[in-house]
C-alpha cells in the first residue's frame, strides 16, 4: 500500500443504499434539522411511475414537500433564480434533487443563492473572489443516470463553473425502486465516467488510503454489476442501484483528486464528438491506462484487486499485473458492446472524431496545468483510441 | 459481489494527515470561521509536552490567543459534567468560538459535551441525549488524537458521566463529528513501547470487528482492510524503532481509518467482553482487545469463515494469502494475531499481555483474577455490541471465552453453542 504522508480527505456525504432506503428520509432530514425540504426533479421523470411513488412515499411520512418539477434539460441560472424565490416564499429549509446531471447542478447553486441570499452568484464562481461556506441541508437522490458531477464539489449552470466542497449533497440516498428503465448507452455514460474518475484516482499520485477506500468500492461494484444493470433482467433494479452507489462514491474520489488524464482528454474529444463525455471516458481508458503504465508515479497494476478477486490479484506475478488488468478492462467493454446490440462505441471514429481535429485537440490540452499531461503523450494516445489499436499485453 | 440488502456509510470528517500539519491551524481556524479556540486536552497530554506543540504554531499566527482564549488540563479519564459544565463557563467568559480538543476518547468526549453546551446554551445536557436531539451545527470543533488507537476523531458519539446522579449520558448526532480531524505524527512519537502495541491492537479490533460483524457494507470494508493493510507495514517497524516517522503517521491513519469503518460498521463480542473487562477490573481498553481479539474470530468461525479467510491479504500479505490453501486461511489469520501478540509481548518485556492472567497494574499485582471472570460474563451481557455478534453469545459461552482468554488456550470449538 501506498504509505499516507501529506494528506487531504473530505467528504461530507453520507451514503443511503439499498431496499427501501427511501423510507429513512424523514429521518436524515431530522438529523440534519430540516423541517420544510423543497425537492425539485425534471417533469421527464415526473411522468415515470416511480417518480411519483417517491414523492407520495414522502408525504405519506408526514414531510411537508414542496415539489418543483420543471428543471430543464440544461442547468440555467434563470431557473436558480426562479427557484430561489419560491425557496424563499415557501419558507423552505433544505434541497431534495431526485433525477441527474442538470437536476443535481441547479439544486447545487439553488443552495448556494438561498443560504447567501443572493442574486449575485458571479463572485462564487470558481473564478470569482468571494469563497462558499457551509450550505444549507441538501439530499440528492439519483434517478437516471448522469455526467458524473452528481455528487462532486462542481457545479456548471449555464456558463458558469463553481468549486467548492461545500457543494457536494450531504446525504445520498440510493433505492432500488426509483430508477427507471433508460436507453443503455445513457446508463453507460454515467457509469463509465463513474469507473474512469475512480480509476483515476486509485492509480494517480493523488493517492491515499481513503481515495482508495471509495476508489476501490466503487471500481469493485462496477465492474461486478454493470452488465447486469443494463441487461433488463429480472435483477437489474438492484444491480442499477449498485452502480449508483458507485457514481456517487466516485463522485467522492473526483472531489479529493486532480482530474486525471483520461477525464481532461474526453473534455476535448466531447466537443467535437456525437456522444456523451461518460463515453468518450471509456473509449479512452484503456489507452491512458497503457500510457501510464510505464511511469513510476502511477500504479496501474494495483487495479487488478478491485477488478479481479484477491485470489487472482495474489496469485498473478506483480510485473504480469498491468496486462491482466488492460485485458479486464477490455474485456468488460467488449461485453458492454455485445450487450448494447454493438451500439457502444469503442473508437473515437465512432464517436465521429477525424484524424485532423487530434493535433488541435491534444495542443489545447497543453494549457492544463496537470503535469501527467504532455502534448505528445495526448497524442499518441487519441492516435490510438481513433482507431481502437489494439493493445500489447506484453 | 454480495451487498448488504441497506446500508449505509459516512465519513464526515475533513481529515488531514502528516508530519507537520498542525502548522494548518491558523488556516483551519480561519476556513471555519474562528477567532479564538479553547484549547481541552488531559494531564498526561499536558506533562508530555504535547501542548506546547499545538500552541506554539498558533502563537503568532492567531492573533487573539495573545490576549485571550485558555488551555484547559484537567480533563479526568472519563469525561464528567461537572468538568463539561466548567469548561463551558470558561468557554463563554473567554469569548471562545471554537473548540480544539488534543487526546484520546475521554478529552474528545468532554471537548463534544462543552460543544453542546455552549453551541445550544444549554444548561441541561440530558435534553440533548439519545439519537436525533441535536438539529444543527455547532461550534466548530478540532480533534488532534495522541494516540493511534481509539479512532474517536471519526465517531459520532459521546459519552458523557453525571457522577451526581450515577448516569452516563449518551449522545449520537452527526453534528458531534468534529469539523476536521488532524493526524499529525509529532502527536504519536513519543508514546511508550507497551501503549504502541495495546492501541495499535485496539485500533485493530475495530477493523477486524467491522469486518467480521453483521453491520458491514463494501465501504466499512475498504477501511477496514487499509486500516489492517498499514498496520501490517507498519505495527513491528514502530515497534522496533519508535522515532520513525512515517510508521508514526501510518499506525494514526491506520486507526483513523479503523475508527471510520467501525463506526459505520459497529463491532461485536470482542468489545462486548473487553469493556466488561475493562469496567470489572480496570485493565486497558486496548489491552482488552488485544487478548481477546483471537477468541472472537474463534468463536465465530463457523459462520465466518469466509470473511476471516479474506482477511488474511491484507493482514498477511499476497505470499501468505496465496501461499496458504483457500480452507487454512481463516485459522491461519487467527495464528497471526495470536503471533503478533506474541511478539508485542517479548518487544515490551511482557507488558503486553498475551492472556488476561499475564495483565499486571504498574506495581507488578495481577489485575484479573480468576473469580471475577463471571461477573465480567454476566455484566457483559448488557452491552450493546452483543447484538451485531455473528454468533448469539449467551453467558456460559462468555464464561468459556473468559476462561481460555484469561488461561491463553485456543478454545474447543466443539463445544461453542451454534445457534
Amino acid at each position: 500500500m501506498v504509505e499516507p504522508e501529506n494528506n487531504t480527505f473530505l467528504s461530507p456525504v453520507k451514503i443511503n443504499a439499498g431496499r427501501e432506503a427511501l423510507a429513512h428520509i424523514p429521518f436524515e432530514l431530522a438529523a440534519m434539522g430540516a423541517e420544510r425540504p423543497l425537492l425539485i426533479t425534471t417533469k421527464v421523470l415526473g411522468k415515470k411511475t416511480a417518480i411519483p411513488r417517491v414523492i407520495d412515499g414522502l408525504r405519506g411520512s408526514g414531510v411537508p414537500l414542496g415539489i418543483y418539477d420543471d428543471v430543464g434539460e440544461h442547468a440555467r441560472l434563470e431557473t436558480v433564480l426562479r427557484l430561489a424565490e419560491l425557496f424563499q416564499d415557501g419558507g423552505f429549509d433544505a434541497i431534495i434533487a431526485l433525477g441527474s446531471g442538470s437536476v443535481m447542478h441547479t439544486a447545487k447553486i439553488l443552495n448556494l443563492a438561498v443560504t447567501e441570499n443572493t442574486r449575485d452568484l458571479v463572485p462564487f464562481t470558481a473564478k470569482g473572489d468571494r469563497t462558499i461556506e457551509r450550505l444549507k441541508p441538501y439530499m440528492t437522490i439519483p434517478a437516471s443516470s448522469g455526467d458524473g458531477y452528481e455528487t462532486t464539489s462542481m457545479a456548471f449552470v449555464d456558463d458558469l463553473a463553481f468549486s467548492s466542497q461545500f457543494l457536494m449533497p450531504h446525504v445520498v440516498v440510493v433505492d432500488s425502486e426509483v430508477f427507471v428503465p433508460e436507453d443503455p448507452l445513457k446508463a453507460l455514460s454515467g457509469a463509465m465516467s463513474a469507473l474512469a474518475h475512480a480509476v483515476e484516482g486509485f492509480v494517480g499520485p493523488g493517492k491515499n488510503p481513503f481515495v482508495d477506500a471509495y476508489a476501490h468500492t466503487a471500481i469493485q461494484m462496477i465492474v461486478h454489476h454493470l452488465a447486469d444493470a443494463i441487461g433488463g433482467g429480472r435483477q437489474w433494479k438492484a444491480a442499477r442501484s449498485a452502480v449508483a452507489a458507485a457514481e456517487t462514491m466516485a463522485g467522492c474520489v473526483f472531489s479529493n483528486v486532480k482530474p486525471g488524464l483520461t477525464h481532461l482528454l474526453a473534455l476535448a474529444v466531447g466537443q467535437k464528438a456525437t456522444c456523451p463525455h461518460g463515453l468518450c471516458m471509456g473509449i479512452l481508458l484503456p489507452y491512458v491506462l497503457d500510457h501510464l503504465s510505464t511511469r513510476d508515479d502511477f500504479f496501474v497494476d494495483s487495479l487488478l484487486l478491485p477488478m479481479a478477486s484477491p485470489e487472482t490479484f495474489a496469485i498473478t506475478a506483480s510485473e504480469l499485473r498491468t496486462g491482466k488488468v488492460l485485458t479486464l478492462i477490455q474485456e468488460l467493454q467488449y461485453a458492454l458492446y455485445e450487450s448494447t446490440q454493438k451500439k457502444l462505441p469503442m473508437t473515437l471514429e465512432d464517436v465521429g472524431i477525424k484524424k485532423d481535429q487530434l493535433k488541435p485537440m491534444a495542443a489545447s490540452l497543453a494549457d492544463c496545468t496537470s503535469n501527467d499531461v504532455n502534448g505528445e503523450g495526448c497524442l499518441m494516445i487519441l492516435e490510438r483510441a481513433l482507431t481502437g489499436d489494439p493493445i500489447d499485453l506484453n | 459481489m454480495d451487498l448488504p440488502a441497506y446500508y449505509e456509510f459516512c465519513c464526515r470528517v475533513k481529515t488531514i494527515s502528516g508530519h507537520d500539519v498542525l502548522e494548518q491551524i491558523p488556516e483551519i481556524l480561519g476556513d471555519l470561521g474562528a477567532r479564538l479556540p479553547l484549547i481541552i486536552t488531559d494531564k498526561g497530554v499536558f506533562e508530555a509536552g504535547l501542548i506546547d506543540v499545538v500552541t506554539s504554531v498558533m502563537k503568532d499566527r492567531v492573533p487573539c490567543l495573545r490576549s485571550g482564549g485558555s488551555v484547559e488540563t484537567d480533563v479526568p479519564p472519563d469525561s464528567d459534567l461537572t468538568v463539561v459544565n466548567r469548561l463551558a463557563g470558561v468557554y463563554r467568559e473567554k469569548g471562545c468560538d471554537a473548540i480544539i480538543a488534543v487526546g484520546g476518547g475521554s478529552v474528545l468526549d468532554t471537548a463534544k459535551g462543552v460543544n453542546i453546551v455552549v453551541s445550544e446554551n444549554a444548561s441541561d445536557l440530558m435534553a440533548f441525549t439519545g439519537t436525533g436531539a441535536l438539529k444543527r451545527p455547532l461550534k466548530p470543533l478540532i480533534a488532534i488524537p495522541t494516540t493511534a488507537g481509539t479512532g474517536s476523531e471519526a465517531t459520532l458519539v459521546a459519552v458523557i458521566a453525571d457522577h451526581e446522579k450515577e448516569r452516563k449520558m449518551l449522545f449520537n448526532s452527526y453534528f458531534l463529528l468534529p469539523d476536521v480531524a488532524l493526524l499529525d505524527s509529532r502527536m504519536t512519537l513519543s508514546l511508550p513501547p507497551a501503549i504502541t502495541s495495546a492501541t495499535a491492537m485496539d485500533a485493530l479490533s475495530h477493523a477486524v470487528e467491522a469486518y467480521t460483524c453483521l453491520a458491514k457494507n463494501p465501504l466499512s470494508d475498504a477501511f477496514a482492510r487499509a486500516a489492517m493493510e498499514l498496520m501490517r507495514d507498519n505495527l513491528f517497524k514502530v515497534m522496533d524503532r519508535p522515532d520513525d516517522k512515517g510508521g508514526r503517521l501510518s499506525l494514526a491513519v491506520a486507526a483513523n481509518l479503523a475508527g471510520v469503518a467501525f463506526s459505520n460498521a459497529m463491532v461485536g463480542m470482542v468489545h462486548t467482553l473487553g469493556h466488561s473487562v475493562g469496567a470489572v477490573c480496570r485493565v486497558p481498553h486496548g489491552m482488552c482487545m488485544a487478548i481477546l481479539l483471537p477468541y472472537g474470530l474463534e468463536y465465530n468461525l463457523h459462520k465466518n469463515a469466509q470473511f476471516t479467510s479474506e482477511m488474511l491479504l491484507p493482514l498477511g500479505g499476497e505470499q501468505i494469502y496465496a501461499g496458504t490453501p483457500k480452507h487454512r486461511r481463516a485459522e491461519k489469520v487467527i495464528s497471526l494475531i495470536r503471533d503478533w501478540n506474541d511478539r508485542l509481548f517479548h518487544l515490551t518485556k511482557g507488558k503486553h499481555a498475551r492472556c488476561f492472567k499475564e495483565v499486571t497494574d504498574p506495581e507488578g499485582n495481577a489485575m484479573v483474577s480468576r473469580d471475577k471472570l463471571k461477573d465480567i460474563a454476566i455484566k457483559a451481557m448488557g452491552d450493546g455490541s452483543i447484538f451485531y455478534n455473528p454468533e448469539e453469545l449467551d453467558v456460559d459461552d462468555a464464561m468459556m471465552v473468559l476462561i481460555h482468554a484469561w488461561e491463553g488456550t485456543p478454545l474447543n470449538r466443539d463445544l461453542i453453542r451454534k445457534g
